[in-house]
């Protein structure tokens, strides 16, 4: 489903070039519930960036579902990545300003979806926030936070998910329960990448991925 | 995105910081209402000048002395060539021109009127029956001047409206005597025969007084020329409604031309038209000058909302980044941002002209000491450039903000605080 190929990524400072990924070569299959992990600055981050079509590699190749997707212009880019891709961050990136039903309907409203509302209710009950779809991140926890932000990446029926590190800013419990809700979509067939440094969470994954100095060990 | 999506977007946007939007909304409120006010004001002015005009009648014709080729006066200047003369008027009747309804002569000069107790500045004009047609009134009692009076030099005098109410403010002024005074060197005692009906306004006519012009040209007799003509300062000539006033300008222009025995006119005609035009070029540039003016204050307006987006930008770049990674293109970003933009500039556009209105409305209430109560004139042809100014506005101060914030890297954008 995903294969990276010679992927290298190398960003120009002006003094200095840093390489950020060095030739990586990966191939992710679908429903696979993948960790990624690695100190800081080993290019884990521009890796998913670059999975997530945020970003684009220096050199080498980015198929994903037979398609070369890294040379692709920046509007079929984000199309793709708003139909293929859901997004989970670390401090959940919701809007202050929406209820969580309207967070949710982010996705559909780029994609001009007619049934939205409903969609994003189903999305948050499947997550377990039935009851809470008129309230706003303030007078969510950040549990449910978190769960708002999975409901976003859950309701355009993504492919992937990409996690970077979404049980940081979370209690183990709370980390244990979001992790709980991966496992599950893995099962259901969406490849979950996940950036950890927690080696408990990590060990919930199928397949861990080390990475050091851009490259995979 | 639809564009629906968009505005609804922009709403909860411009309601998520009501005092921030609210003050961005008011320098555009403030720009569009003062646009409204003052060209409202310039329309107002325009009006009141075409209608003190018109009010004089459409068809009328001035005939006034030219200098043009006269070494001492200066040109079109007032009695500088000293053309024309009461002969020329006697004469001009005589033709029998066509098209033309009546002729009468007009010399004006200041004068000190002096009844009992009271005394008053006003204009006296000479003239003959025919003006009191001319100038469409009628009077309020007694008569006008009569062919009797201008035959028999009368010393008789038809008062304006205003004049009679100063010098006789209880009693009847018809039949009273009333003193004019000239440089307090000449005294005449004139018998009041008539009173004009007011014109109303600040009309010049009510603040005169009429008498015989053969009286001014036998009695007052510093008017009188070497030659014992009597100069006139102006012919006014009244046209029949149906003619065109081109064709009797020019008739009348061969006539005098002949009267006067010259090739090239040593006189000039003006048509109402023709002052109207003048005026409305007067007043138009007025307009256009006050528009500028509040033009400033809409632009000063514009600048506070790219202003204020550039800012929601910079703080929202983490949200830029988010919507970017959940599938917003550069598109759907920019049209978030102009649609923002918009709104707040449509909205401050919409109050901005109401206020303008309400402002416009209750203007003419307000009197300004002895000066005319001011009136403006709202037209839809303001309100409507209003409203695509304030659009226009809008999409110029949103465009430069949303072209940035489309333009972020959703990586960098993500990452920032």
């Amino acid at each position: 489903m995903i294969e990276l190929q010679k992927v290298s990524k190398i960003f120009d400072t002006g003094f200095n070039q840093v390489h950020a990924l060095s030739e990586v070569n990966l191939k992710l299959s679908q429903g696979e519930f993948v960790a990624i992990k690695g100190p800081s600055g080993s290019g884990k981050s521009t890796m998913m960036n670059i999975i997530g079509l945020l970003d684009r590699p220096t050199q080498g190749k980015y198929i994903l579902a037979n398609n070369d997707v890294s040379t692709m212009n920046d509007k079929i880019r984000s199309k793709i990545r708003g139909k293929v891709f859901g997004f989970v961050f670390q401090s959940y990136n919701l809007i202050p300003r929406l209820s969580a039903v309207r967070q949710v309907e982010m996705p559909l409203m780029y994609r001009k979806d007619k049934d939205r509302r409903k969609k994003s209710i189903v999305a948050l009950s499947k997550i377990g926030l039935g009851e809470r779809i008129f309230h706003s991140p303030v007078e969510l926890s950040g549990g449910e936070q978190q769960r708002v932000s999975i409901a976003r990446a859950l309701v355009g029926e993504p492919k992937i998910i990409l996690a970077d590190e979404p049980t940081g800013a979370l209690d183990t419990k709370t980390g244990e329960e979001i992790i709980g809700i991966f496992k599950n979509l893995s099962e259901e067939g969406i490849t979950v990448i996940m950036i950890t440094h927690d080696n408990s969470v990590a060990k919930n994954a199928t397949r861990i991925i080390e990475m050091k100095d851009g490259m995979i060990v | 995105m639809s564009i629906f999506d968009a505005i609804n977007f922009a709403f909860r946007s411009i309601i998520s910081t009501p005092l921030r939007s609210g003050l961005t909304a008011l320098g555009v409120i403030v720009g569009v209402a003062s646009v409204i006010v003052l060209v409202s004001l310039g329309q107002g002015i325009k009006k009141q000048v075409e209608d003190e005009i018109t009010a004089l009648g459409t068809n009328l014709l001035f005939i006034t002395a030219s200098s043009e080729d006269s070494t001492t006066g200066v040109q079109g200047g007032r009695n500088s060539g000293l053309s024309l003369t009461l002969s020329d008027v006697e004469k001009l009747i005589s033709s029998n021109i066509s098209g033309v309804r009546n002729i009468a002569p007009q010399i004006d000069f200041p004068a000190q009127l002096i009844a009992g107790n009271y005394n008053v500045e006003a204009t006296v004009f000479g003239t003959t029956p025919e003006y009191i047609d001319i100038i469409s009134t009628e009077t309020l009692s007694g008569e006008f001047i009569t062919q009797k009076d201008v035959d028999t030099k009368a010393l008789r005098m038809v008062l304006g409206s205003e004049i009679a109410k100063t010098l006789y403010p209880d009693q009847e002024p018809i039949g009273k005597i009333v003193r004019l005074s000239l440089f307090n060197r000449f005294d005449f005692r004139f018998l009041v025969t008539g009173v004009m009906k007011p014109k109303g306004g600040q009309d010049d006519d009510d603040f005169s007084v009429f008498i015989p012009v053969s009286t001014m040209q036998n009695r007052i007799g510093f008017l009188r020329n070497p030659t014992g003509d009597v100069n006139v300062f102006r012919i006014i000539v009244r046209s029949e409604d149906d003619v065109e006033k081109e064709l009797v300008s020019n008739k009348i222009s061969e006539n005098l031309k002949l009267i006067h025995n010259v090739d090239k006119p040593d006189f000039e005609i003006t048509s109402m038209d023709q002052l109207l035009e003048a005026s409305n070029q007067v007043t138009g540039a007025l307009t256009l000058f006050l528009g500028s003016i509040a033009g400033i204050s809409l632009l000063v307006g514009a600048i506070g909302v790219g202003n204020i987006m550039l800012v929601s930008v910079t703080e929202r770049t983490r949200e830029i980044g988010t919507l970017r990674s959940i599938g917003a293109t550069k598109f759907d970003i920019r049209l978030q941002f102009v649609t923002e933009a918009l709104t707040i500039c449509l909205l401050g556009g919409i109050l901005g002209i109401i206020i303008g209105i309400i402002i416009c409305l209750n203007l003419s209430d307000i009197s300004f000491g002895d000066a005319e109560n001011l009136s403006a004139v709202v037209t839809p042809t303001s309100v409507i450039v209003a409203f695509v100014v304030s659009f226009f506005v809008g999409l110029i101060s949103g465009a430069y903000p949303a072209y940035r914030a489309s333009e972020l890297d959703p990586i960098e954008a993500l990452r920032s605080e």
